[in-house]
């Protein structure tokens, strides 16, 4: 597998203009000259609620689905299984998917039964001491749940995720509508996953092959995108701005004085994903042109770091105004799906605490924003929230009545971005 | 301009696709970090090991080179000094000049201005100039110079010569020794002299305008103010156009390219601009007045690069170098 990096920038600037912004675009390929050591070990985690709430249909669900996802195992995986309430519980240690290790683990699940309270810190810290098993492997972790951690486990949960960053991804799901989406962005954030909501329990079975899948076809891990930046600049963002929006800025770990790295997570075949960045720097006399960012995938296997790509982010100073005021496209592109997300995310809170007024324009400007960029996914779940009388002009009713799932859909997919289509 | 990696259609002074951020093919030729001697990184002082292949800053990013190339200032003493700058149309600056003073006192100052028709017309004017500062600073006399800046352009290594876009540039030089001044010259780089009540342009420009006879003169043609004359490849073979001026007083010896010279033809208006430069901005140094006539230029438009380069004789200055001249007779 090989990546390779794309910029895409107008790196003319007015004279005296500092900010920088550039898109790049990484992609991982299938080349066939297997130079990094990929197919590794994989080790899969499964993290499920079983507090006194997951009783009857959830638990039901649940307990099928992570048993559907042990059968569909391929044999040289590993996987373990924590049923988590008060205290985590290890259904299945950290094993091997042989026949046998299924076997047992699929007559351990059948036994979990539903009772107690809900802390997260220790359910995911039973799934750190798994993970830490496999150190090498690309490790992907599932975290299901449908309540409210615990107000005393707070403090626990941060130190927590602090103890599991950088080792083990996980994504995490909410059944139902009683659990808190600010919570799992919490933990999803951390652990480089998503989080998003199963509105039926009938649903997590799906939900749950996708997530396997996408882990299955997971091929390098441990990839941080490493940014370096002249003397005297300074990273005003570092997103990734698809598939989805992951705001890194807060993620960086300073390498050298002028280097951060930013974690990126595991890669898998003809992956693609967008960064975007914006640079402050010294501005520069007209014809200055300078290295405004020097942005490389670094990849660590067994301790040993490796260049897999390079990309250049450049300033050129200029007095030409047709050339400065230029947006690129693909910067205008992910702006407008920041601007996007963030309008909706405003405009359920302002919904939620009865300001119509300002709920009404911020989604109606959601929905122009979509529409505009042809974000169909967005658009839809905008729908299940507004009535639209023009989506070109951004005109909406909100509607008098939301399910509480549809408008936890909307606010936990707003995230995702559309890719930009070509000229 | 098509991006040979895109197709994207972009504007033919662009260095990078915008689409894709390839570099362009036109920008390879500008690469080249100046001169021979390194000494790292011209903004922040970083050392030559700082300095990636492309010339970008491993400390303050900045790239060397180009950014020098576009616009760049010299500095010999206050009295003496030039800027040399791309303009605002042009996507390149073409003009190049060098200044020296040897230990002796001689002075000695090079203003070229590469043929923009030309391939590599931005190497031609620094190869000539670099030549040509260098061999008079050796003590060769000003014919010299110009003979061996031809025979420097010629040596700019093509894939193919012979061809009328071949490297060209146009020069003028002075060398200064006590009050006498030598100017040599070939194309439309111009000398003056600057100074209340007697201002005077020292060359004659090589131009149709010039050596046609007036009733054959088109008035406005472009082909009026072409150059007869030049360095580089189908230079015509003619004697190297030198003359000796004595600096009668105070005043200033100019140097410019018609970047500066276009936007004041008479000399009076451009004397005029040195004199209030002297008097308002520069309280008498001479790089401030060469960027105030740069800046002026830039005002009027910038359609070309602009390179004005000043050697100053305020009244003490030539009251010593006139001593020093007469105990040179007496010796």
């Amino acid at each position: 597998m090989q990546f390779k990096a794309e910029v895409f920038q107008n790196a003319y600037l007015s004279q005296g203009a500092r900010e920088v912004h550039a898109i790049m675009t990484i992609t991982a390929e299938e080349d066939g000259s297997g130079g990094m050591n990929t197919g590794g070990d994989k080790l899969f985690g499964i993290i499920c609620d079983t507090s006194g709430s997951m009783e009857g249909a959830k638990i039901h669900a649940a307990k099928q689905a992570m048993a559907r996802i042990v059968e569909l195992l391929p044999l040289d995986a590993y996987f373990f299984v924590i049923a988590g309430s008060d205290h985590a519980v290890t259904v299945a240690p950290c094993t091997r998917a042989t026949i046998e290790n299924k076997q047992s683990a699929l007559a351990a699940i059948r036994s979990i039964r539903a009772g107690g309270g809900t802390y997260i810190s220790t359910w995911l810290s039973q799934a750190l001491a798994q993970f830490d098993r496999m150190p090498g492997a690309i490790r992907q972790g599932l975290l299901l749940t449908d309540g409210q951690n615990e107000q005393v486990d707070e403090p626990r949960l941060a130190a927590m995720l602090n103890a599991c960053e950088g080792h083990f991804q996980c994504e995490c799901r909410g059944v139902g509508a009683d659990w808190v989406i600010s919570e799992l962005q919490k933990i999803s954030g951390k652990l480089l996953g998503s989080t998003d909501i199963i509105a039926d329990a009938a649903g997590i079975e799906s939900d749950f092959q996708g997530i396997l899948e996408r882990a299955l076809s997971k091929d390098v891990t441990d990839v941080a995108l490493r940014l370096w930046t002249p003397v005297g600049a300074r990273v005003l963002f570092c997103k990734q701005v698809s598939p989805q929006l992951v705001d890194l800025t807060q993620r960086a770990h300073a390498v050298k004085p002028q280097t951060s790295d930013y974690p990126t997570g595991a890669w898998g075949r003809s992956e693609s994903r967008d960064y975007h960045f914006a640079i402050e720097v010294k501005p520069g006399g007209v014809g200055d042109e300078m290295l405004a960012g020097r942005a490389s995938l670094i990849i660590t296997q067994n301790r040993v770091e490796s260049k897999a790509t390079e990309a250049r982010i450049l300033a050129i100073w200029t007095d030409d105004e047709a050339k400065s005021t230029r947006i690129e496209r693909h910067v205008a592109h992910y702006t407008g799906q920041a601007e996007l997300a963030e309008s909706i995310h405003q405009g359920l809170e302002a919904r939620e605490r009865g300001d119509d007024d300002v709920a009404t324009r911020l989604l109606g400007k959601a929905v122009r924003l979509a529409h505009e960029s042809g974000n169909e996914a967005t658009a839809k779940l905008l729908r299940t929230v507004v009535d639209v009388d023009n989506a070109r002009e951004g005109t909406v009713r909100l509607k008098s009545t939301v399910a509480r799932e549809d408008a936890m859909a909307l606010e936990t997919r707003s995230t995702k971005t559309a890719r930009i289509s070509r000229p | 301009m098509q991006c040979p990696e895109c197709d994207t259609e972009l504007p033919p002074e662009n260095r990078f696709c915008e689409e894709c951020g390839t570099p362009l093919p036109n920008t390879a030729e500008m690469d080249a970090p100046e001169g021979s001697a390194d000494n790292g990184c011209p903004r922040c002082g970083a050392s030559v090991e700082s300095i990636d292949a492309d010339g970008y800053c491993a400390e303050c990013g900045f790239r060397r080179g180009r950014a020098s190339r576009n616009h760049f200032e010299i500095t010999i003493s206050p009295h003496f000094a030039g800027v040399c700058d791309r303009g605002l149309r042009h996507s390149r600056n073409e003009d190049f000049f060098c200044l020296a003073s040897s230990e002796s006192g001689m002075s000695v100052m090079v203003v070229c201005d590469g043929v923009s028709s030309s391939r590599r017309a931005e190497e031609a004017s620094q190869i000539a100039a670099e030549c040509a500062c260098r061999v008079l600073l050796a003590g060769s006399p000003v014919d010299a110079a110009l003979i061996q800046s031809q025979a420097a352009v010629l040596g700019i290594d093509l894939a193919t010569a012979g061809g009328q876009d071949d490297p060209a540039t146009t020069m003028v030089v002075a060398v200064v020794e006590g009050r006498r001044a030598t100017i040599g010259w070939v194309g439309d780089s111009r000398a003056y002299w600057i100074s209340p009540g007697n201002n005077l342009q020292l060359t004659r420009d090589h131009s149709w305008v010039n050596e046609m006879a007036p009733s054959d003169a088109k008035p406005n043609s472009a082909q009026m103010h072409a150059i007869t004359r030049w360095l580089g490849h189908g230079a015509p073979d003619d004697e190297p156009c030198v003359l000796d001026f004595e600096i009668p007083g105070p005043g200033a010896l100019l140097l410019c390219t018609d970047g500066l010279w276009n936007y004041a033809p008479e000399t009076d208006s451009l004397a005029a601009l040195v004199e209030e430069a002297l008097v308002e901005e520069a309280r008498g140094e001479a790089i401030q007045t060469a960027r105030e006539l740069v800046n002026f230029a830039r005002a009027q438009g910038g359609v070309d690069n602009i390179t004005a380069v000043l050697l100053q004789f305020p009244a003490t200055t030539v009251i010593e170098a006139a001593a020093e001249t007469r105990e040179v007779e007496n010796l």
